[in-house]
C-alpha cells in the first residue's frame, strides 16, 4: 500500500507506526497537492490492512473507526481482500456497510473500504488510487447504492 | 568509412538504411560517422519507428550477449544514449523520456534470464532528460530517477560509486549533501543483507521504496514512479501472504 500511496503523488507514509498501545499499519500525510477532492479526507489519514480471505465485519469496522476518532483523523483506509459484510446489501445497510454509516454520522469519520480488486485496477493503471478513493469515499458518505 | 551495408535491402540514402546502419554498426567510429549525417527532421518525424526498430533489434541481440561485452556496452551505453541526448537537445523530451524508459524496461526483462544486470546507464538518462526539461516537476523526476542510478551503482560498484556521474548530478545539481547520498548506499546495503528474492535485487525501485517509506522525510517522496511490474509483485507477494 505504501507503494500505491507514494506512487500516487501528493502522499507521504510511514509504516508500522507504534504507538504505546497500538501498531497503526499505516500513517498517511495527505498533501493533496494533485487532487483537490483528497482535502476532503484531512491531512492525516490511517490505513489498514486485513489480508484474510473472509469479508470485513462489523466489529472490525467498529474498532478501525475508533483508532481513527481516537488520532483525530477524519479518513480511514480499510483494506480487505474481498469487501465488507452487508456490502451487497440491496434494501438497507447492514453489518459493516451499516457500522461504516454509522462511524460517519455519529463521529463525522469516514471508513473507505478498498479491496484486491481495487487495488488490481490502481495496478493495471486503469483507475487511479484518488479516483478509487473518492469513489468509496462518496459510497459511504451517500450511502450510495451498488449500480 | 564504408558504412554500407552488405546486402542492405533498404534504398540508398533512405531513413530506413541509416536506421539499420546505425543499429549495425560495430564500433564508435562507425556511429560517430552516422551520426554526424544523422537527418533530425526525419528523426522527429519517424520517433516512434526508430524506437520499434531498437526493440525488435535490441532486445534479442542483448539476450544473447554477455552483459559487458563490448557489444553490450556499445549498444547500452552508446547506441540508446545518443538520440536520447539528440532528441533531449532538440527539446522532445517526451520522446527522450520514451525511449530510455523503453531502454531500462529491455533490461528489467533480461534480467529474468540473465540474473541482474547493471541499468544505471538508462535510469541515469532518464533523469538527465527530466533535468535538461528543468520544469518543476520534471525536477522532482529528475531526482527519483537519478537516486534509482545511484541504488543501481551501489549494487554494481559498491562504495565507488562516488565516482560516477549519478552521485555528481545529485550533489552539484540537486543540491543533495553527501550524508544524504551516503543514507542511499547504506540503505541498499542493508536491504542486500535482509532479502533474498531474486526479484528484489534486481529493481533499485524496492529498495528505494524501503528507504522512504520510512524516513517520513517530506522531501524523500516528493515523487514516486509507479511502475506496473512493481506494483504487481508487490500486489502477488500480499496475495499470497494472506490468511
Amino acid at each position: 500500500m505504501a507503494y500505491l500511496f507514494l506512487s500516487a503523488g501528493g502522499f507521504q507514509v510511514k509504516t508500522n507506526v507504534k504507538t504505546f498501545d497500538e501498531e497503526l499499519d499505516l500513517v498517511v500525510r495527505n498533501l493533496a497537492t494533485t487532487n483537490p477532492m483528497l482535502r476532503e479526507f484531512g491531512r492525516y489519514m490511517l490505513v489498514e490492512c486485513k489480508n484474510i480471505k473472509l469479508r470485513v465485519n462489523a466489529k472490525t469496522v467498529r474498532d478501525f473507526a475508533s483508532k481513527v476518532v481516537y488520532h483525530s483523523c477524519r479518513t480511514g483506509i480499510l483494506i480487505s481482500r474481498t469487501g465488507y459484510s452487508g456490502q451487497r446489501e440491496s434494501v438497507a445497510a447492514r453489518d459493516a456497510r451499516l457500522a461504516m454509516i454509522k462511524a460517519h454520522q455519529r463521529h463525522q469519520v469516514i471508513i473507505i473500504p478498498l479491496n484486491f480488486t481495487h487495488l488490481r485496477e490502481i495496478v493495471q493503471q486503469r483507475k487511479t488510487l484518488a479516483d478509487i478513493l473518492v469513489q468509496q469515499y462518496e459510497k459511504i458518505r451517500f450511502d450510495m447504492r451498488d449500480s | 568509412m564504408e558504412l554500407k551495408e552488405p546486402n542492405c535491402k533498404y534504398e540508398q540514402g533512405s531513413w530506413s538504411e541509416w536506421v539499420h546502419l546505425y543499429i549495425n554498426a560495430t564500433n564508435e567510429g562507425e556511429l560517430n560517422a552516422l551520426l554526424a549525417r544523422i537527418n533530425l527532421q526525419w528523426l522527429q518525424i519517424w520517433t516512434q519507428g526508430l524506437l520499434d526498430e531498437f526493440q525488435l533489434h535490441f532486445e534479442p541481440r542483448l539476450q544473447t550477449l554477455t552483459p559487458d561485452s563490448p557489444e553490450w556496452k556499445l549498444i547500452v551505453d552508446q547506441k540508446w544514449n545518443q538520440i536520447g541526448i539528440i532528441l533531449a537537445q532538440l527539446g522532445a523530451f517526451k520522446w527522450a523520456r520514451l525511449l530510455y524508459h523503453l531502454e531500462y524496461s529491455i533490461l528489467c526483462r533480461i534480467q529474468s534470464s540473465k540474473g541482474r544486470v547493471h541499468k544505471g546507464t538508462p535510469l541515469h538518462q532518464i533523469g538527465w532528460v527530466e533535468l535538461v526539461e528543468g520544469t518543476r516537476e520534471s525536477l522532482l523526476r529528475s531526482k527519483y530517477f537519478m537516486k534509482l542510478a545511484l541504488i543501481e551503482d551501489c549494487l554494481t560498484v559498491g562504495n565507488e560509486y562516488k565516482n560516477l556521474p549519478a552521485f555528481r548530478v545529485l550533489r552539484a545539481e540537486h543540491h543533495l549533501a553527501e550524508p544524504v547520498l551516503a543514507n542511499l548506499a547504506k540503505g541498499t546495503k542493508k536491504w542486500l543483507r535482509s532479502y533474498d528474492e531474486q526479484f528484489d535485487h534486481t529493481r533499485p525501485e524496492l529498495i528505494y521504496l524501503d528507504i522512504v517509506r520510512d524516513s517520513g522525510n517530506s522531501e524523500e517522496s516528493d515523487y514516486f514512479h509507479l511502475d506496473p511490474d512493481i506494483a504487481k509483485h508487490l500486489l502477488s507477494r500480499v496475495e499470497h501472504a494472506g490468511t
